[in-house]
């Protein structure tokens, strides 16, 4: 009964539905987003206390050597870095250094300790040994096609429209299985390549007058250089300790990840709370609106209402007919608008995969956040229903028939 | 049956003293009175819609002013069947649904066969499954009478039933309401200013 009223109603019934829809919808794919970005971001930063780096902003270098999403600050001298690699409050020490890209791939030369910091297994093929090989993370590999014993030649710099390098090809060993982390989105391969192909870095702009595909010449052993070294410290002192000491005696460049993040999500919580705020305000119109459509459709209905009374309809059962008509909406509202969190979260998840290295998973499942938000639904629609539902109560059925 | 003694309502600033009523079954009963007698106050005092300010109310040997406001509404919804003036209906169901909810509500089994055949009876068989902005008046008002004997009523109370039809389908209504109350053999009390009904019944009692 309480569903043909509503379907009698048409046309409220949709308004206040699609505004609990949208509401509900909003504020659990902001929280869904939070807490994936959260996890994402919190599992690649995972036993890494520090990162070494060119000077520039502390930011970009964690987003560039953790996140692989921002450009490098620029390079440092493997030996210098290879100080502090060794310094006794050191645990592990993983250096990187950027190469060029492959399809807009990142290729990463590192050594053994990288795939092992991100628990990284093989799927196929064994892991690169020798120079010029490369191990696939396991999107690159489903992404480009790419299998073992399959070559190809990188391109310059991170563009897609980069210079290639023709003369050295790089050989597919192995590929990864997938991990969930940054990992998956690289080309993995010695450091020692990214060395032999440009001869140091820093040499480029030296090269540049000469012809840059000429890059056949030995590396330089004093010049190598590096992008930056992930650092796992094994002794909490040395979070105080080392970053002052680095930018003191150095021209490096020490960044906290933990630190960092903590800024980037101060600063996108400002965007996140007021995205937030719209919703639940949206909300609180859809409980608005529903109040309306319950309290006008009881004008009109309050004859039927004493006219229920008349044939045996108890006060009990009114007021419930209009709780459930109210509940029903918000109901329907609440699960359609989870429903299309999630469904604007599985359009969206491609786009963050590609554009951030960041994987979406286990979003399907609900949060605990959203059963507070259900509970708010709940509440919200109840107390639009209630003051229809009490008028219902106190019908006076003689006054409401004589006067009809 | 029905019998009432000593009734009596009191509104702000105006007081209906009402005389003795006594229905048996299978009898119909007119009350007659110009506007502003306190008819509607009498129905609906009958009806157990309105609690009276003095004077008790019995009903198939039930003392209904003496029940309390959940137990009168299920009292009601089996024993009691109110046509009104206007004819009102729930305006999200079909016709059928509509005479259908009162068993529904009193708790009673549903037989929606019950409902068609009486439809069928009051010749708006065809109707059943129109929603009521479909129907016209007249028609409302014979569904009116089948939603009322749904229940099998002791007691069919109807006020002003044919005030707003015309005299063709006055008498058709006047009739068919009285041929139904013949048929369960329950008490009718209808309530009218309407001279063309005198002719037709001729218990009746004026207030004055």
């Amino acid at each position: 009964m309480a569903w043909k009223n509503l379907f009698h109603n048409r046309l409220s019934s949709f308004l206040c539905w699609v505004l609990l829809t949208t509401g509900v919808a909003i504020i659990s794919l902001l929280l869904l987003i939070e807490q994936q970005l959260e996890k994402q971001f919190s599992t690649s930063v995972q036993n890494i206390d520090m990162v070494l780096g060119a000077k520039g902003s502390p930011l970009q270098l964690i987003l560039s050597a953790v996140y692989h999403i921002d450009s490098p600050t620029g390079n440092i001298d493997y030996e210098e870095a290879q100080k502090w690699m060794r310094h006794p409050f050191v645990q592990k020490a993983v250096p990187l250094a950027y190469g060029d890209s492959y399809e807009e791939y990142s290729i990463l030369g590192t050594n053994q300790l990288y795939i092992e910091h991100y628990n990284g297994k093989l799927s196929k093929g064994q892991l690169n040994q020798k120079d010029f090989e490369v191990v696939l993370g396991s999107k690159v590999a489903a992404a480009l096609k790419l299998d073992t014993g399959m070559q190809f030649f990188s391109t310059h710099g991170k563009s897609k429209h980069g210079r290639a390098h023709k003369n050295n090809g790089y050989l597919v060993k192995g590929i990864l299985q997938p991990s969930g982390t940054v990992l998956d989105h690289l080309i993995v391969c010695n450091m020692e390549s990214v060395w032999n192909l440009h001869d140091a870095t820093s040499d480029h702009s030296l090269q540049e007058t000469k012809t840059e595909d000429d890059e056949e010449k030995q590396p330089d052993e004093v010049h190598q250089e590096i992008t930056a070294v992930l650092l796992k410290f094994n002794s909490p002192l040395a979070n105080i300790q080392l970053p002052r000491v680095i930018s003191e005696q150095t021209n490096m460049m020490a960044a906290m990840p933990a630190i960092e993040m903590n800024r980037l999500f101060s600063l996108l919580g400002v965007g996140f709370t007021t995205l937030q705020n719209i919703g639940w305000g949206i909300m609180v119109l859809s409980g608005l609106s529903v109040f309306v459509a319950l309290y006008n459709s009881l004008k009109e209905r309050k004859y039927e209402m004493a006219l229920m009374r008349t044939i045996g309809a108890s006060k009990l059962k009114l007021l419930f007919l209009v709780l459930t008509e109210g509940l029903i909406l918000c109901m329907a509202g609440l699960i359609s608008g989870l429903l299309l969190s999630r469904l604007a979260l599985f359009f969206f998840a491609g786009g963050f995969e590609k554009d951030y290295n960041l994987v979406f998973r286990e979003w399907m499942l609900p949060l605990k956040e959203e059963l507070y938000l259900s509970l708010f639904a709940i509440v919200v629609g109840l107390a639009a229903a209630l003051l229809p539902a009490i008028k219902a109560w106190f019908i006076n059925i003689s006054k409401t028939l004589s006067n009809g | 049956m029905i019998e009432s003694t000593d009734l009596e309502f009191f509104y702000p600033g105006l007081h209906f003293k009402f005389p003795d009523i006594r229905c048996a079954n299978g009898q119909v009963l007119l009350v007659t009175g110009s506007s502003g007698k306190g008819k509607t106050t009498l129905l609906h005092l009958l009806g157990g819609l309105l609690p009276p300010s003095a004077g008790t109310i019995s009903i198939s040997g039930t003392a209904i002013t003496s029940l309390n406001s959940s137990e009168l509404d299920q009292f009601r919804g089996a024993n009691i069947g109110i046509i009104f003036q206007q004819p009102h209906f729930v305006a999200s169901l079909n016709m059928l649904q509509n005479l259908t909810l009162a068993p529904s509500l009193a708790n009673k089994k549903i037989e929606p066969s019950v409902a068609t055949s009486l439809l069928q009876q009051l010749g708006i068989g065809e109707q059943a499954l129109k929603k009521p902005s479909k129907l016209s008046q007249g028609q409302l008002q014979r569904a009116s009478i089948a939603r009322a004997l749904m229940n099998k009523p002791g007691l069919l109370l109807a006020d002003e039933p044919t005030s707003s039809l015309d005299d063709h389908n006055c008498e058709t209504v006047a009739r068919l309401l009285a041929e139904q109350a013949a048929k369960n053999n329950a008490a009718l009390i209808i309530v009218t200013h309407d001279q063309r009904l005198k002719q037709l019944f001729h218990q009746t009692i004026e207030l004055l």
